[in-house]
């Protein structure tokens, strides 16, 4: 039993506590499940147009529709909205909002895609613009809407600046431009194509589309023939992804027949590819609007939130203060020795759950009960390793050598049963949905936790005290005569 | 010092096979008597929830409320009391503000004067997936389990530790029936916490087992009955305590969460631990240890091992010995059956 390895374990372990602690008295607190501070809870399914057949690029298409739905909800005005993806569940979470009513409108409506002619555009930073009372710095679900058969002004999406921290959103141009021409919905295909000039995004529409797309690219030409703008407005949920002019060989009164070829403005081939793909999936996403129905949806009040995390936290304390009394009561100084690592552990515990609400994990009803079944687990390890001390100084070897054969033995014995209980853990994750996910990733920190504990606190603990001759026979409960030891002490 | 206990656990497997009998029967008698509530997260359906009604607000005068409106049929059940009396009414899946659920909430606002109705929807899909991904979670699990003690431990200890495991969960569930708590995905978490626990209790004693394995031979433990009672001894203290210390948490949150107003899914969770560690504690002592001794005695080389024992207690020979060993081996009696089994009988209790 040297002292220097249980010595440094012990700093190390210690260290560690007093990180944790300071993160949490730095003001770092665990993000808190809406279960436990209130808001909307919803889970979302996509559901495809009567009779589509999920295509291959379902999965953009996708993403593309929670993308418009995230900056519709970004309208809300929610402090932190979470929608995320989880297979093709769309996952929905907005604290502190009550507004279903709301919710709903923004989350249910497809999104639509219309073309547009354009009748004047105009720059950002003109006199003209600022004149204009369009506000495109608003997020587009609160800008005015427009029906297809209205003319009015629409934003341009929005130019990025920068990257990270540093990006910035210039506003885009705005365009003033007529009635819808066709819609989303009159597109058979659309993709990326490589040329030998660069990348194109390439169009094609059903019967009906044609015809019109026809009749909308001939009158454009026309116009671009007699020196107006010519531009025709590829508009996704009000936003204009896009606004390519005519090419000359656009004739007028002609047009375009048989689908389109579309060039972006861009000069780089990678730039020109990027754009290609990005309008391709917009044109997609308007041909196939993928409607989100609720497959659950959960409202909870922020005073219900709060009693549960009253509920949790005082059950926790009590909890924790009976087994330490307990504790104390049949094992003596061990006990305390348990005492303090239930301590450490709450204070670890503590602290992870504040660095996990940093990166985004929020702390459920479920992860509470998770966190109040390891603190057994968690004295669990302790108990094994007192009861085996017990039974090795019953056989009359030295408290030293008594300590380390316990030690060795219970640690293998939890290792043991924390494997089992961890591979349930492993097994929930990755398995379950929804509130059991935070309850394992609990169990399965507590188990993990709990053997660092074990051999970082409770053994180097135990050991100082034993080779320093604090923990004698005595102490441990064991009467120092050998007549006396086969008596009862009392636990 | 405390000693080591000596129970007689295995000796009366039998009486302990009594108890988990009847146990398992009640469980099973009210599963199927009184059947499992399954929440709307499992089925399918709407919840309304209102918190602060008067005292006045019966759950009938509730359910009236809400059928009138159009739902086919409303459930309610009303909790707390005071400032904190709350009602929640369940009605078959009904679009999340869509005309009806708002009709409902309008209905539910006006007969109680709450403004703030809390929803929560679970579309028909929903549970059905849930449901099955909890089966399938389980389903690996208890390979990975079953693998995992069959390479570490011995592979009859990991068919004892599921089989203590399915009574421990067979048992939380009669509760639940017994009790009339709906089973949520709250319930679910729990019944998988129990599966950890009580394998983990289950795979401490048999760990132990092992470990003593090399002091098969030794007085107390010449055959393996005898051994795995007294590693069931050893390790009872340790099973007592850590029971002790994982229940008074669980405790805690049964009796706090119960109180506190609408805490429903820490009542739910905390009496289904409750029950399973229970179950867990009591089952990897009186039911994993003896089903494991009983099975292992019935093999070929342990009943040798028994009958050399038997034999020797009773002071035969050396030849004798052999004799009861080769019969035992062969699969009938000995001559000296009666006799030597009688002897061994006073031998054991004299020790």
């Amino acid at each position: 039993m040297k002292r220097r390895p249980l010595i440094v374990s012990l700093v190390a372990t210690l260290a560690v506590v007093v990180g944790a602690a300071a993160v949490v008295a730095a003001g770092a607190r665990p993000l808190l499940g809406l279960d436990l501070q209130g808001g909307i809870s919803a889970v979302y399914q996509p559901v495809l147009p009567a009779g589509e057949e999920r295509p291959d690029d379902f999965e953009e298409i996708l993403d593309e529709t929670i993308e418009i739905i995230r900056s519709r909800v970004d309208a809300l005005g929610v402090a932190e909205p979470d929608i995320a993806r989880s297979g093709t569940d769309v996952i929905v979470q907005l604290p502190g909002v009550s507004d279903a009513e709301r919710l709903r409108e923004l989350i249910g409506r497809t999104a639509q895609l219309r073309f547009r002619p354009v009748l004047q555009t105009f720059q950002p930073g003109t006199e003209a613009y600022d004149a204009l009372e369009v506000d495109c710095t608003l997020p587009p679900s609160e800008r005015p809407q427009l029906a297809a058969d209205e003319a009015g002004y629409l934003c341009a999406r929005g130019v990025d600046v920068g990257e990270g921290d540093t990006a910035v959103r210039l506003p885009g141009a705005i365009h003033l431009v007529g009635p819808a021409a066709l819609s989303g919905e009159s597109i058979v295909d659309a993709f990326p194509v490589e040329q030998s000039g660069g990348f194109t995004t390439s169009v094609s529409f059903d019967a009906e589309g044609s015809a019109a797309f026809a009749a909308i690219t001939a009158q454009l030409a026309c116009e671009r023939d007699q020196g107006l703008p010519g531009l025709l407005a590829i508009a996704l949920d009000g936003v204009v992804e896009s606004a390519p002019s005519m090419n000359p060989d656009v004739r007028c009164g002609v047009g375009l027949t048989d689908g389109a070829v579309i060039t972006s403005g861009e000069t780089d081939r990678d730039a020109q590819q990027q754009a290609a793909t990005d309008l391709a999936l917009v044109l997609r996403t308007g041909s196939l609007p993928i409607s989100l129905e609720p497959s659950t949806f959960e409202e909870v009040s922020p005073t219900l939130g709060e009693a549960s995390l009253d509920a949790g936290l005082l059950a926790g304390g009590i909890g924790l203060l009976l087994v330490g009394v307990w504790l104390l009561a049949f094992y003596r100084w061990l006990g305390a020795v348990a005492l303090t690592s239930l301590v450490v552990f709450s204070v670890v515990v503590a602290g992870l759950l504040s660095a996990l609400g940093a990166i985004g994990f929020a702390l459920t009803l479920a992860g509470v009960a998770g966190i109040i079944v390891a603190v057994g687990i968690t004295a669990d390890s302790s108990i094994l390793f007192f009861e085996r001390l017990r039974d090795e100084l019953a056989l009359g070897k030295t408290v030293r050598s008594a300590t380390i054969k316990a030690y060795a033995s219970a640690f293998r014995t939890n290792l043991a049963g924390n494997t089992v209980t961890f591979a349930a853990a492993v097994i929930l994750y990755a398995l379950a949905v929804g509130p059991v996910r935070g309850f394992a990733l609990m169990l399965g920190l507590a188990t993990l936790l709990d053997l660092v504990i074990l051999a970082g606190f409770t053994r180097p603990v135990v050991m100082l005290m034993v080779s320093s001759g604090f923990l004698d026979r005595r102490r441990l409960g064991f009467a120092t005569s050998d007549r006396s030891a086969t008596q009862e002490v009392g636990a | 010092m405390r000693r080591t206990p000596r129970l007689r656990i295995v000796p009366h497997a039998r009486r302990w096979a009594v108890v988990s009998a009847l146990l398992l029967l009640l469980s099973i008698g009210a599963l199927l008597g009184r059947g499992v509530e399954l929440s709307i997260d499992f089925v399918g359906g709407s919840a309304f929830r209102v918190e602060g009604i008067a005292a006045d607000v019966t759950p009938d005068v509730l359910r009236g409320t809400v059928e009138d409106v159009g739902v086919d049929e409303a459930v309610v059940q009303v909790s707390g009391t005071g400032d904190e009396r709350a009602a929640v009414v369940r009605t078959e899946s009904l679009e999340p503000d869509g005309p009806l659920a708002r009709a409902v909430r309008a209905a539910l606002t006006e007969a109680t004067g709450v403004a703030d109705v809390q929803e929560t929807f679970v579309g028909p899909t929903w549970g059905e997936r849930i449901t099955t991904q909890s089966l399938r979670a389980l389903v690996v699990f208890l390979v990975v389990v079953a693998v995992y003690i069959s390479v570490r431990l011995d592979r009859r200890m990991a068919v004892v530790a599921l089989a203590a495991m399915v009574h421990d969960v067979l048992l939380t569930v009669g509760i639940y029936a017994l009790v009339g708590f709906a089973v949520s995905p709250a319930t679910v978490i729990a019944v998988l916490t129990i599966l950890g626990y009580s394998l983990y209790d289950t795979v401490v004693i048999f760990d132990r087992v092992k470990e003593n394995g090399h002091t098969l031979g030794e007085p107390g433990r010449r055959t393996t009955p005898e051994l795995v009672n007294a590693s069931l001894n050893e390790v009872l203290y340790r099973s007592l305590n850590t029971t002790i210390s994982s229940i008074l948490p669980v405790g805690a949150l049964l009796f706090i969460g119960g109180s506190v107003l609408g805490a429903t899914t820490l009542q739910d969770l905390a009496l289904a631990l409750f029950v399973g560690m229970l179950a867990g504690a009591y089952s990897s002592v009186f039911v994993a240890g003896p089903l494991y001794a009983v099975w292992k005695a019935r093999e070929p080389a342990e009943q040798r091992r028994i009958a050399k024992v038997v034999a020797r207690d009773a002071g035969a020979s050396d030849d004798e010995v052999a004799a009861a060993v080769d019969a035992s081996f062969e699969g009938r009696a000995p001559i000296t059956t009666d006799y030597v089994r009688g002897a061994g009988r006073r031998g054991r209790r004299r020790r």
